[in-house]
């Protein structure tokens, strides 16, 4: 029988194969593995890049000069942990440096040197970036003053910060640090009641058991990671007496007030006010040191009559604390000696004025908290750089129009030196130079960017806190490859004064070679440790090795040097601290109001609403602090 | 639990006391553990229900009127003994390690449905509602004993689990079929800075993590739900206790 196949046959044949398809395992298998490819993308798998190790290095972020080891793989490194027996941070270290290795990746790393005119920006080559500087570094030295170089170094003390000097001084120009900020400027305010202008005071939180905070952020972030917590948390264990407690007085309540064992809100401005209202209890019912008074301290009459319109009452009209509060705080520290008191900033983060500081002084001298045996303020040596070239200007003394060549060092924040700061520094026509690594802050007004080694990257000497109780000396070791376009200062500026032809005055010594000189100190392990006496030490070479190896120099205690230290400073005045004091706006009920709803109000509704939530009192965090409301 | 496999293996209970007294919320704890566990950065679009995050680190303040500290709480998975996450899951992806007590979460199992999150009162797990992504360069720094999870799968802290493998590799190439406890600490325990975490075994009680276990001021979150967490709690602070283990229930 012969096929006949119309073209309707094929049609029926066609529609049926494709139905049957359709209800075949076929297109959903087809479906499925789609599904899957769009559920399951492919991601990254980590493979190690060689052996694991763990390398020494030291954290140059801050100048805390963490101890940290890194885990490597191979040249990859994958992680970091603090140096448990490091003595500059005890095995802790901060949220960021954890991330250090990441840093030199991060989205605002600068990869190369920018030139920056009125039609954008353009890339330069190591050479162009050379030349440019080094032809303002000629044009700087050929002006003088003005029109003269500006250095400003973020963080004095570092080997760099020498070369800094040394070019400034070949230029003829100046070399300036920033303002001190924090409790550092506790500690100056206290440095200059002293006979000896050099003296250089520290903070040992371990010898306190009372430490009161105006705005520093001990228990958040000040200083070594995690110091006060664990000295706080480690008290807990001696009699009731002994221990450690930390009083934080801030208008608002930030983290630190709200971990803190008291916290007391004065209406901002006030500070001085509560703190010679705290003074004039201790004078009033005899609660000072009187045999570190006497016998360390001169001026204190002036004192007293800059105190004496301070009374309680007086002082709870003037910051809204009430005076009940202020007897007893002045009582409780009196009673548990040794107390120190340090400044940190008003709740904008601007600096408490002198006239705080000078207050705060005062109270520190009160209650013996500097001078005596086992006092939290101690005497230290600088650190082991030798002083050279430009002696260091405060910027206020920078007449304004008269820098021709600001350059900006890379450690140097927005933060500590507003823009708004230096601009008026400039004459019209200046030149700016930054180094820092990253994009953003200062380095985005500077004409020249040319981009420095960011943590990790970086290797020399990094000396510890200029407010730690001993001066210390660590190595950072290169571990993280910088981008191709970014620069070693120390050798990029050497570079530039070579080719303006400038003459650098001797470096001095290195800071190693400075320990070795001076065979004081030990040098502590980072890993065990075990502490190394520099005495017992051959050579700077031995020396030497054991930073590369994790280790830290720490220096020995200093003494305090002879003579008095008076209560007021020269160029003050009880009168005038008085009239500072005396000038706090009085605290209207509405604002105590608020800080008041700021106490228990801080914390908002979580917006997990989870059993956990619901049925414990846990609440997310405040993203941000609420500024005060005047 | 059930019985080991190896009779001559001896079992562990780990578990971790955590000092609400030492905690500042720093979030060291937090940073740390997304670098060792290769957790992604969140994207932009991300909130907080949709990021990853191992060890979520949250406020309690002094409800009384006059109260105005706080504590902060890392609240990472409580590793529960009775887990309820484990019984809810249909693809058997969690998983409690009777050698260990370590609550696993294996992930190339998990079918993305959510039910253990639902399950868990603690809040302690995380879905990938994101494909993992690194900026640029970042993922050549991903810790190799970790792999990354995918797209559409949950995850949560495993104590570290990779480090305890790596202690058991090294203490098999020792001849040792014990880890030498030092050898074993994860990541959030290492990285913060006021030592508030305490890690070991709890089934040892000459650890200090036993130790402090068995002290009238640590507790428990959400006891009454019977879960028996190994994550414990301490505050010398009477209303820290109070506020974090007597639940107040508000139903409606």
């Amino acid at each position: 029988m012969p096929l006949d196949l119309s073209r309707r046959d094929l049609l029926l044949a066609a529609t049926g194969a494709a139905t049957g398809a359709v209800l075949s395992p076929l297109p959903w298998k087809l479906v499925d593995d789609v599904a899957i490819w769009t559920q399951r993308p492919a991601t990254p798998t980590p493979r190690p890049a060689g052996p694991v190790a763990l390398r020494p290095t030291t954290c140059t972020l801050c100048p805390v000069a963490c101890g940290l080891r890194v885990r490597c793989f191979g040249d990859v490194p994958v992680s970091v942990t603090g140096a448990p027996g490091h003595p500059a941070s005890g095995g802790a270290i901060c949220p960021l440096g954890l991330t250090a290795h990441h840093l030199s990746r991060h989205p605002l790393r600068a990869r190369t040197a920018t030139l920056r005119h009125a039609r954008g920006e353009e890339p330069l080559s190591r050479d162009a970036a050379v030349a440019a500087v080094g032809a303002a570094l000629a044009r700087a030295a050929h002006a003088g003053r003005p029109g003269g170089l500006l250095v400003v170094d973020g963080r004095p003390g570092r080997p760099l910060s020498a070369l800094y000097r040394a070019v400034a001084a070949a230029a003829g120009g100046r070399y300036a640090t920033p303002p001190r900020v924090g409790p550092a400027r506790t500690l100056a305010a206290l440095s200059r009641r002293s006979p000896e202008p050099s003296l250089t005071l520290g903070v040992d939180l371990a010898a306190a058991r009372r430490v009161v905070c105006f705005g520093a952020p001990l228990l958040e972030g000040w200083g070594t990671p995690g110091l006060l917590p664990r000295l706080r948390a480690g008290s807990r264990r001696r009699p009731h007496e002994e221990r450690l407690e930390v009083v934080q007085v801030e208008a608002v309540r930030s983290r630190s007030a709200a971990l803190a064992d008291r916290w007391i809100a004065p209406v901002p401005g006030s500070e001085a006010a509560l703190a010679l209202g705290i003074a004039r209890v201790l004078l009033d019912e005899g609660l000072l040191d009187c045999r570190l008074v006497e016998s360390r301290t001169e001026g204190l009459e002036g004192f007293a009559r800059a105190a004496a319109p301070f009374t309680p009452g007086t002082v709870s009209s003037l910051s809204g604390v009430p005076a009940a509060t202020v007897v007893a705080l002045a009582r409780d520290l009196a009673a548990h000696r040794p107390a120190v008191v340090l400044g940190g900033g008003d709740p904008a983060g601007s600096p408490l004025p002198d006239e705080t500081e000078a207050a705060l002084a005062g109270l520190n001298l009160l209650l013996g908290s500097v001078g005596g045996d086992g006092s939290p303020i101690v005497a230290r040596r600088e650190g082991p750089a030798a002083p050279a070239g430009a002696p260091p200007v405060e910027l206020a003394d920078v007449p304004d129009g008269s820098v021709g060549v600001l350059v900006l060092d890379g450690h140097l924040s927005e933060r500590a030196v507003p823009w708004s700061r230096l601009l008026p520094l400039l004459a019209p026509s200046a030149t700016v130079v930054s180094l820092s690594p990253w994009r953003g802050g200062l380095a985005d007004h500077a004409d020249l960017h040319v981009p420095g080694l960011a943590p990790l990257e970086e290797a020399g000497d990094v000396p510890g806190s200029p407010d730690a109780a001993a001066a210390t000396l660590s190595r950072a070791v290169a571990l993280v490859a910088s981008p191709e376009g970014a620069v070693d200062p120390a050798v990029f500026l050497k570079e530039s004064a070579a080719r303006a032809s400038l003459v650098l005055p001797p470096l001095p010594p290195s800071a190693v070679e400075g320990v070795f000189a001076s065979r004081r100190g030990r040098v502590v392990d980072g890993t065990t440790g075990e502490a190394t006496p520099v005495g017992s030490l051959a050579s700077p070479g031995a020396l030497g090795e054991l930073l590369e190896k994790g280790g830290c120099w720490v220096d020995d205690p200093a003494p305090l040097p002879r003579g008095r230290l008076s209560f007021l400073a020269p160029g003050e005045t009880a009168e005038s601290l008085s009239r500072a004091a005396l000038a706090a706006r009085p605290a209207p009920a509405a604002q105590r109001a608020a800080v008041a709803r700021e106490a228990v109000a801080a914390a908002p509704p979580a917006s997990l609403l989870t059993k956990l939530t619901r049925e414990t009192a846990l609440r997310t965090p405040p993203v941000a602090v609420a500024p005060w409301r005047a | 639990m059930e019985p080991t496999a190896n009779p001559r293996e001896r079992r562990h209970r780990y578990g971790m006391v955590i000092d609400l007294d030492r905690c500042t919320g720093c979030g060291a704890c937090t940073v740390a553990c997304s670098v060792e566990n290769n957790v992604p950065p969140p994207p932009e679009r991300s909130t907080e229900r949709t990021g990853v995050v191992w060890i979520r680190v949250s406020e309690a303040q002094d409800p009384r009127p006059a109260g105005a500290r706080s504590v902060f709480v890392p609240v990472p998975c409580q590793q529960c003994d009775d887990p309820p996450c484990e019984k809810v899951c249909p693809q058997r992806a969690v998983e409690l390690d009777p050698k260990t007590g370590i609550v696993a979460q294996v992930a190339v199992r998990c079918l993305g449905c959510r039910y253990c999150m639902a399950a868990c009162p603690y809040h302690a797990r995380s879905f990938n509602w994101f494909r993992p992504e690194w900026p640029d360069g970042t993922a050549a720094l991903l810790n190799p004993d970790v792999s990354v999870r995918q797209r559409g799968t949950v995850e949560k802290c495993s104590f570290c689990a990779g480090r305890l493998q790596a202690a058991k590799a090294k203490a098999a190439a020792a001849g040792s079929r014990e880890i030498d406890p030092a050898d074993y600490v994860p990541a959030c325990v290492e990285a913060c800075p006021s030592r508030a975490i305490v890690f070991g075994d709890l089934e040892d009680p000459s650890s200090e993590v036993a130790r402090l276990a068995r002290e009238s001021e640590s507790f428990r979150l959400l006891p009454a739900l019977g879960t028996r967490p190994k994550v414990l709690y301490r505050s010398v602070e009477p209303w820290v206790r109070a506020s974090l283990s007597q639940p107040e229930v508000s139903r409606g």
